[in-house]
């Protein structure tokens, strides 16, 4: 890039500048002299006229030969000066005439008005505007014309010029003298001020060099912009492909050995599966760190500010670890004060990565104790919230020299750590630079062998209204409630009693199964509603206190909630024999122990009262149908068997387009759509259904499934109209988690799944399909072809039917097809067959109206059937 | 884009020849004028008067000339002059003219002591004295004899020293004299068939 110099052309430039402007200021200057010459031609003219308009010879009068002379004469010394400005201004001839004339003019004048002296400051004036040139050459031709004048008309007319002939040989020296005073003047003038346009002209030239230095500056300094947004685009594209490319063959990875590990495996093969998958899990950790941090190394991490509940956020992430920490055996614990169940405004995407980004390191680097997720209110403001959010763990802690450089890129407090542990050492930059970017503070303390504590510091606005009212609910509801909680570790108890007294509950607490059953034996002023127990005890077990419950104090009829910290299971029978109503994994979310404790209440009023037990707590997401939208045939394995075990009902489409028209002939209560698929990908798809939607009261939840990791996706598919996304790589406890979110949404929207709009009947009755296939999906899709391709014969002769008349034979066919679509569920088509049957044996003229209908209804199974095959067909 | 320089050279040559022409043109022009301005008007013939005490001057004036704006300003200066030692008559010839036209002048004349002005309605006394040019002056020694003959402007309607007044004040003053005819700048008076 070249710097900013004035390079050598600028006097060259400078030359250029002035001689455009001297001949600017000569055209202009001829300009002017065209109206001067006319003028003082004019001017000589009426002078004349007054001065001596008549000569006389006796009477007689005739035009005095001074009026002619203005008139000719003058007229002829301006001709050519004139002529000249208007055809050949600016030139060097031009201004010399110009001058020459002007004096000449002067002359005449002088002559006219009768060698006036006077009128010799015409002389003067006409220098001074000859001055106008910016030459003083012109100056000098103007005062020989002068010089010249005076000297011969001194001689041989003295008067015409000086008005007496006295002295008149040597005047025109003085005269001249004068005029040559007054040229200096002007010549000076002329100098200084061309000295000026030239020093002018120089800072000009100056400036368009520096301009023109700017300007191929400014145009590289643009290319070189244009190129980085390039590369940038193309960086962040490489990116999103990368991303893309990475998770599809994850997600068949982890997906698969998910599936894997739940079918019938010796120990070995259980052992492979679950390395797989662990295997598979580090490894998408490691891409999705590496993608983090380009992003915010790239400056392309989009931070978005929606209200959401940071209690949900830091429950997903206990349900998500709780399970890793129980197979360690650690104790999991959290708590949130009532306060931050208000709603707030942040981003619960990166709170939710960086709350299990610090959660996985704390169970990472724990092998015994405990790990808890503290919540603490450091300032309540009407507005806003300032808390601070701790993970404690007693894990294996960190040297005091490596907790400066902890946060640091590619750092791990020691590289035996990362050998040991694995882990790229970006998971922590990450939370710090998200935690900056949100405007928070992220810090550390820790001691070696004792444990670690990462702490969070924000402030977040809160959101008006939010959970307010749901807690007022909740308070009426459970007011004073009179709960035991059972516990032997004082933080859960803690825990505990916060969560639950702020329902408005009021609390008990006991250390192990006997000092409870003491309270619960002592306890007849005011019996307890429900006992809250910790499964694991020292001494007595939760379950076995329930059961010594149910035995010592029949008369109580109380109902147990048990938490386990293990993946000990309780069997059905003794949970009934016991009185528990629910069996929740800490740490427990407070929404499900809500739920539980509600349950639980219930469950002892209704013993109380009906002596009936309530059944456990239920997914609600059985026999949901799903239509999965997915290209990749490894994706939709994945999700079909998993979408399977979850005891829904799958269809899968490979675009957008087949996804469309799917909803067209059947209704779904989930749609799982995949963004990116040939022929139409999967946002076009949801504009299209949601457009379709338009008007009416219809709404088809749409889940979006996306390999991309750029910022402004989420912006894209909300926009386009999805509900909700989840990330690929997916597994079953993805989608589990993604169904139990919206099945709150999808049951009460629609209690009749899968009706039909007109008659209430379904195209395909999925359970009578699956009857008659044994639940066996290669047979149904057998079954089902099967029946079409009959049903085509039937078709092609029930056409041939009608166009003869036979109704005999029209009623025959149409009581096979009753038979056949009633067989397979079709049930629109069975109830078209039907009508058809009665019409024919009527002979009515209907048949033909009732027979398109049925052809319709064939056509739309047909369609199904390509739905269903599609997988298998790719 | 600039023109072949054989145009541009064939241009100038053409300026310049122009440029020659107008000064030559220009120069006839004045030369003609200024030949105009030097050229007298026809002189008297001047014939002896009548004796008298001191010396008389007589200027014969057109009453419509402007050429008589100068000559009178120039009298009233050579009458300052010589103080009382000279009688001056100052006729204005109306032959031909209306008599109004004369009133003007005869106003101005009279602005300054010790002129006599006369009008000379039919122009007898214009032509007794011969006179031909307006601003004609014929002075008289206290003898009668014509002593000068001309005209006291330099050029027409040119004020200013000139010999003509030059003269008349040496010849009063009784000085050595350069000149005793000088020309005359004027308009010319009645003719003798204008007077008839």
């Amino acid at each position: 890039m070249s710097a900013i110099s004035c390079p050598p052309g600028a006097s060259v430039r400078a030359k250029e500048i002035v001689k455009r402007q001297m001949n600017e200021i000569h055209c202009r200057a001829d300009r002017t002299f065209c109206f001067v010459l006319l003028l003082q031609w004019i001017g000589g003219i009426v002078a004349a006229c007054l001065i001596s308009p008549t000569t006389y010879a006796g009477p007689s009068a005739s035009i005095h030969p001074h009026v002619l002379a203005a008139v000719f004469l003058g007229g002829a010394i301006i001709s050519l000066p004139l002529a000249m400005c208007v055809l050949a201004p600016g030139r060097v001839l031009t201004r010399h005439v110009v001058a020459i004339g002007q004096m000449l003019d002067g002359a005449l004048l002088i002559h006219l008005s009768g060698g006036r002296i006077e009128t010799h400051f015409h002389v003067f004036g006409s220098l001074a505007f000859l001055a106008f040139y910016r030459d003083c050459r012109v100056l000098i031709t103007g005062t020989v014309i002068v010089a010249a004048d005076h000297i011969v008309r001194g001689f041989l007319a003295p008067t015409s010029v000086y008005g007496s002939a006295a002295g008149s040989q040597w005047r025109w020296v003085e005269h001249a003298g004068w005029v040559i005073f007054c040229d200096i003047f002007l010549i000076y003038m002329i100098r200084q001020s061309v000295r000026d346009t030239q020093h002018i002209a120089e800072r000009q030239a100056e400036l368009e060099a520096t301009a023109d230095v700017l300007r191929t500056q400014a145009a590289e300094l643009e290319h070189a912009r244009d190129e980085a947004i390039e590369s940038t685009k193309i960086k962040s594209q490489f990116l999103a492909n990368m991303s893309h490319e990475i998770r599809t063959p994850m997600n068949g990875i982890i997906g698969m050995s998910s599936l894997l590990a739940g079918t019938k495996m010796n120990e070995e093969q259980r052992e492979f599966t679950h390395t797989i998958r662990n295997s598979a899990d580090a490894l998408l950790t490691v891409i999705n760190d590496i993608l983090d941090f380009s992003k915010m190394e790239a400056g392309k991490m989009a931070i978005e500010e929606v209200p959401f509940s940071l209690r949900e956020v830091l429950e997903e992430v206990c349900d998500l670890l709780a399970a890793r920490a129980r197979e360690k055996n650690i104790e999991f614990m959290c708590s949130i004060p009532p306060i931050l169940d208000a709603t707030l405004l942040g981003d619960p995407t990166r709170w939710r990565q960086i709350m299990t980004n610090l959660v996985a390191n704390a169970v990472k680097f724990t092998e015994q104790g405990q790990i808890e997720i503290r919540t603490t209110i450091l300032e309540e403001a009407k507005q806003s919230v300032r808390f601070r959010v701790s993970v404690v763990d007693t894990g294996i802690g960190i040297a005091a020299a490596d907790l400066p450089h902890i946060f640091e890129s590619f750092n791990q407090a020691d590289n035996s750590t990362s050998r040991r542990y694995g882990g790229t050492g970006l998971g922590l930059t990450i939370c710090r630079q998200l935690t900056e970017l949100m405007g928070g503070e992220i810090g550390v303390t820790s001691t070696v062998g004792e444990g670690s504590t990462f702490w969070l510091e924000f402030e977040l606005a809160k959101v008006p209204g939010g959970r307010a009212d749901a807690q007022v609910a909740v308070r009426k509801e459970l007011d004073g409630k009179h709960i035991l909680i059972v516990e032997d570790n004082a933080c859960n108890r803690l825990i505990l009693r916060e969560q639950i007294q702020s329902w408005g509950c009021t609390i008990e607490q006991a250390a192990d199964a006997e000092e409870a059953l003491n309270l619960l034996r002592t306890s007849g002023q005011r019996p307890f509603d429900l006992i809250v127990s910790d499964m694991q005890m020292p001494g007595m077990s939760g379950l076995d206190l329930a059961l010594r419950v149910t035995e010592e104090l029949p008369h109580q009829e109380l109902k147990t909630v048990i938490l386990s910290s293990s993946t000990e299971t309780i069997l059905d029978g003794e949970a009934e024999r016991a009185g528990i109503v629910s069996h929740l994994f800490k740490p427990v979310r407070q929404s499900l122990l809500l739920n539980a404790v509600r349950n639980g209440l219930a469950a002892t009023e209704g013993s109380r009262m009906h002596r009936q037990v309530l059944p456990p707590d239920r997914t609600g997401m059985e026999r949901l149908t799903v239509l999965l939208a997915e290209d990749n045939l490894v994706n939709q394995k994945v999700g079909v068997r998993a979408l399977e075990k979850l005891g829904c009902r799958v269809t899968v489409v490979d675009n957008g387009r087949a996804a469309v028209e799917a909803l067209t002939t059947q209704s779904f209560d989930v749609v799982f759509m995949d963004v990116q698929m040939p022929l139409m990908d999967g946002v076009e798809a949801t504009e299209a259904i949601r457009a379709s939607e338009s008007g009416t009261e219809r709404h088809q939840v749409i889940i979006a499934m996306t390999a991309h990791a750029m910022a402004g996706d989420r912006e894209r598919l909300e926009q386009a109209g999805m509900d909700d996304y989840i990330s690929k790589p997916f597994d079953l406890e993805t989608l589990r988690r993604a169904l139990q979110k919206w099945s709150d949404a999808i049951r009460p929207a629609q209690p009749e799944p899968a009706a039909s709009p007109a008659d209430g009947l379904e195209l395909i009755n999925e359970a009578r399909l699956a009857e008659s296939s044994c639940g066996d999906l290669d047979f149904e899709i057998e079954l089902f072809a099967n029946f079409l391709d009959h049903g085509q014969v039937s078709l092609n002769r029930l056409r041939d039917a009608l166009r003869s008349g036979d109704f005999s034979t029209v009623e025959g066919i149409a009581h096979s097809l009753k038979g056949a679509s009633a067989a397979i569920g079709a049930e629109r088509m069975c109830a078209a067959a039907e009508g058809l049957e009665k019409a024919a044996q009527r002979q009515d003229s209907a048949t033909e109206s009732l027979s398109e209908r049925l052809e319709a209804e064939f056509e739309a199974l047909k369609s199904n059937l390509v739905t269903r095959t599609a997988p298998e067909a790719a | 884009m600039s023109r072949p320089s054989h145009l541009n050279g064939g241009k100038s040559r053409l300026w310049i020849l122009l440029v020659c022409s107008w000064i030559s043109l220009v120069a006839l022009g004045t030369a003609r004028l200024e030949l105009f301005a030097a050229t007298p008007g026809s002189s008297a013939s001047g014939e002896s008067t009548s004796a008298g005490r001191r010396f008389h001057l007589y200027v014969f004036f057109h009453p419509l000339c402007e050429c008589s704006v100068a000559s009178v300003a120039e009298l009233h200066r050579l009458v300052e002059h010589v103080d009382g030692r000279l009688d001056v008559t100052a006729v204005i010839d109306l032959a031909g003219l209306n008599p109004d036209k004369g009133a003007s002048l005869k106003r101005r004349l009279g602005d300054a002591h010790g002129i006599a002005v006369e009008t000379d309605p039919d122009g007898t006394k214009t032509a007794s004295f011969g006179a031909k040019t307006s601003g004609q002056a014929l002075l008289y020694d206290p003898q009668g004899n014509l002593v000068f003959s001309g005209g006291i402007t330099a050029a027409r309607a040119h004020e200013g020293d000139n010999d003509g007044e030059a003269a008349i004040i040496d010849i009063v003053n009784r000085k050595k004299v350069k000149t005793r005819s000088t020309p005359v700048f004027g308009c010319a008076l009645s003719s003798p068939e204008v007077r008839r």
